[in-house]
C-alpha cells in the first residue's frame, strides 16, 4: 500500500517524490560536473600596506591597513586584513553637544577561499572594535564561473552582531561604559543583528567590454541609533532651543542595486561608468554615479582619475528642528539621514618595480577630495556677533557644508 | 493528484533535456574566445587593483552616507552607528 504525506497543503506520492528527488540530484550533479569541467583561478599572492589620513568636518582619522594573501596549493587561498584607525573628533555634533574626544578603532578580518573546479567558496569573519561599539560579522560567498568563463555569478550571505555602549564619566570623573539604554522609560537592548543577502553577475560582453550587476538586500534589527546624538525642538525664530535623545525604529530593511561597465580604449586605457540605486524602509532613496578613467604611462606608471556623485533624500523621521518635545514616534537629527549630496574627486598614481619574474613591487599615492552639501541640516554652532559668541535662531543658521581630504600611500608586493 | 503526477512524469524528460541543452552551453565555444581576452586581462581593466584602498574608501563613504550595499563586496560591521 502506498503511503502518502502532506506537504505544503498537497498530498504527494512518496515513491514518486523519491524518484523525482533522485532525478533532481542526478541532474544537479551532472550540471555541476559540466560547469566544473575546467578549473578556475584564485587571486595572486599579495601583501600590501596602506597608510591613510582622512581630515574634514573637524574629524581626523589616520592609521595603517594591512592585507596578506597566500595560496596553499592550487585550491586554497588564505588572507588576513587588519586596520587601525586613530580618531580625533571635534565634529559639529561633538562641539555642539559634548567635548572633543580621541579613540582607536581596530578591525581585523581573516578569510579562506576554496576553489573546486569553477566554483570558489569563501568564508570570512570581520571584527571591528571601538571602546563603545563592537561589531562581529561572518560572511559566506559562492562564486561560479560559467559559459566559457564569460559569466561569473556570485551569491553571498552575511550575518552581523553588534553591541553598542555609551562612554560616560561618573561623579568622580572616572570613565565608564554603559549599555542600559532607555526609550520612553523602558530598557531597550543595546544589540543589533544584521543580515545581508547578495547576488552579483559579471559578464564579458565583447573583447573590450565587461559589465556587472549587483543586488544587495539588508535587514537590521536592534539598537540602530547613536546613543550620544540628540534632536532639538522649539521655535525656529527663537534661540531658546531644547534638546531630547533621538528615538529610532528598531528595524531597517534596505535594497540596493548597482550596475557597472568597464570599457577598454584602443590606446591602452580604460573607462568605467557605475550607478547605484538604494532604497530603504526609513524612506531614504539615494543615487550614486561614478566615472573612472585609468591611463598608463609606459609599463611602470599607471594613473587613475575618477569623479563620484552621491545624493540622498531624508529619512521619514528626520528633521533639523522639531516643533515640541516628543513631536512624533521616531525622532532623528543625524545628518547621515538628512537630505544632502556629496561629490568627490579622486586621483592616483602607481609606480611598479618588477623585481623578478615572480616578484613585483608597486607603490601608489592617492588623493580624494570630498565636498558634502546638506539641504536640511543647519550649522548650529555659535557665531561671533560683535566679538561675542552668540547662538542664532535656527531659521537664521546657514545650511551646513564641509570638505574633506583623504590621502593614501600604498605599498604592495605580489609574490 | 494522479493527473498532476502524470504531467510531472511527462515533463521530467523535457526538464532533463532542457538542462542538458542549457548546460551544454557551458562547453561550447564562447563568443569571446580565451585568446581574444588580452584587452580584458590588461591591468587597466582590473576593478581590483587596490583592494585595501577600495575597502577603506567604501568605509569612508558608508560612515557618512545613509546608504550602503551593492558595491560587489561583502558587507561588514563598520562600527559607524
Amino acid at each position: 500500500m502506498k503511503r502518502s504525506i502532506v506537504f505544503a497543503g498537497l498530498r504527494r506520492d512518496r515513491g514518486t517524490l523519491k524518484v523525482l528527488q533522485r532525478c533532481a540530484v542526478c541532474a544537479s550533479a551532472f550540471f555541476l560536473y559540466l560547469i566544473s569541467a575546467n578549473a578556475g583561478v584564485l587571486p595572486e599572492d599579495r601583501a600590501e600596506v596602506v597608510g591613510h589620513i582622512y581630515q574634514g568636518g573637524g574629524v581626523k582619522v589616520y592609521g595603517p591597513t594591512v592585507l596578506v594573501r597566500k595560496k596553499i596549493g592550487e585550491n586554497i587561498d588564505l588572507s588576513v586584513a587588519g586596520d587601525e584607525d586613530f580618531v580625533s573628533s571635534a565634529s559639529i555634533d561633538v562641539v555642539t553637544a559634548a567635548s572633543p574626544y580621541k579613540e582607536v578603532r581596530k578591525q581585523w578580518s581573516p578569510s579562506v577561499s576554496y576553489l573546486h573546479g569553477k566554483t570558489t567558496y569563501s568564508l570570512s569573519y570581520l571584527k571591528s572594535q571601538e571602546p563603545d561599539y563592537l561589531s562581529n560579522n561572518g560572511s559566506f560567498t559562492i562564486s561560479e564561473d560559467m559559459f566559457g568563463d564569460l559569466t561569473t555569478v556570485t551569491l553571498g550571505f552575511s550575518r552581523g552582531w553588534d553591541h553598542v555602549r555609551q562612554h560616560v564619566k561618573d561623579d568622580s570623573g572616572k570613565d565608564s561604559f554603559v549599555d542600559d539604554f532607555k526609550e520612553n522609560n523602558e530598557l531597550v537592548s543595546p544589540r543589533l543583528d544584521r543580515r545581508d543577502y547578495r547576488i552579483g553577475l559579471s559578464q564579458i560582453l565583447t573583447k573590450k567590454l565587461i559589465m556587472s550587476a549587483n543586488y544587495e538586500s539588508a535587514a537590521q534589527e536592534g539598537f540602530l541609533r547613536n546613543p550620544y546624538r540628540r534632536v532639538r525642538y522649539g521655535d525656529a525664530n527663537s534661540s531658546d532651543i531644547q534638546y531630547q535623545p533621538e528615538i529610532y525604529p528598531h528595524t531597517r530593511t534596505s535594497n540596493a542595486v548597482g550596475l557597472e561597465a568597464r570599457y577598454y580604449l584602443d590606446y591602452r586605457a580604460s573607462i568605467k561608468l557605475g550607478y547605484r540605486y538604494y532604497t530603504d524602509t526609513w524612506g531614504i532613496n539615494s543615487h550614486t554615479g561614478d566615472l573612472e578613467y585609468v591611463h598608463p604611462f609606459g609599463s611602470r606608471w599607471l594613473t587613475e582619475w575618477s569623479v563620484r556623485y552621491y545624493s540622498q533624500s531624508k529619512a521619514d523621521f528626520y528633521a533639523d528642528l522639531f516643533p515640541y518635545f516628543n513631536a512624533q514616534n521616531f525622532l532623528a537629527r543625524d545628518r547621515e539621514l538628512a537630505t544632502f549630496n556629496d561629490i568627490s574627486f579622486h586621483v592616483g598614481v602607481t609606480w611598479k618595480i618588477p623585481v623578478s619574474t615572480k616578484l613585483s613591487f608597486a607603490t601608489s599615492l592617492m588623493y580624494d577630495r570630498i565636498q558634502y552639501n546638506y539641504k536640511d541640516f543647519r550649522d548650529n554652532r555659535d557665531v561671533l556677533v560683535d566679538g561675542k559668541l552668540t547662538a542664532l535662531p535656527p531659521n537664521q543658521q546657514p545650511l551646513y557644508k564641509y570638505g574633506a581630504n583623504v590621502f593614501m600611500l600604498q605599498g604592495s608586493l605580489n609574490y | 493528484m494522479t493527473s498532476t503526477l502524470t504531467t510531472m512524469k511527462r515533463l521530467l524528460p523535457l526538464l532533463l533535456t532542457a538542462i542538458v541543452i542549457l548546460t551544454s552551453g557551458c562547453t561550447i565555444q564562447p563568443w569571446v574566445k580565451p585568446y581574444e581576452r588580452a584587452a580584458l586581462a590588461d591591468e587597466v581593466m582590473s576593478g581590483d587593483r587596490h583592494p585595501s584602498v577600495d575597502d577603506y574608501m567604501d568605509h569612508v563613504h558608508e560612515v557618512r552616507e545613509g546608504s550602503r550595499g551593492a558595491s560587489g563586496t561583502a558587507g561588514g560591521g563598520c562600527g559607524c552607528n
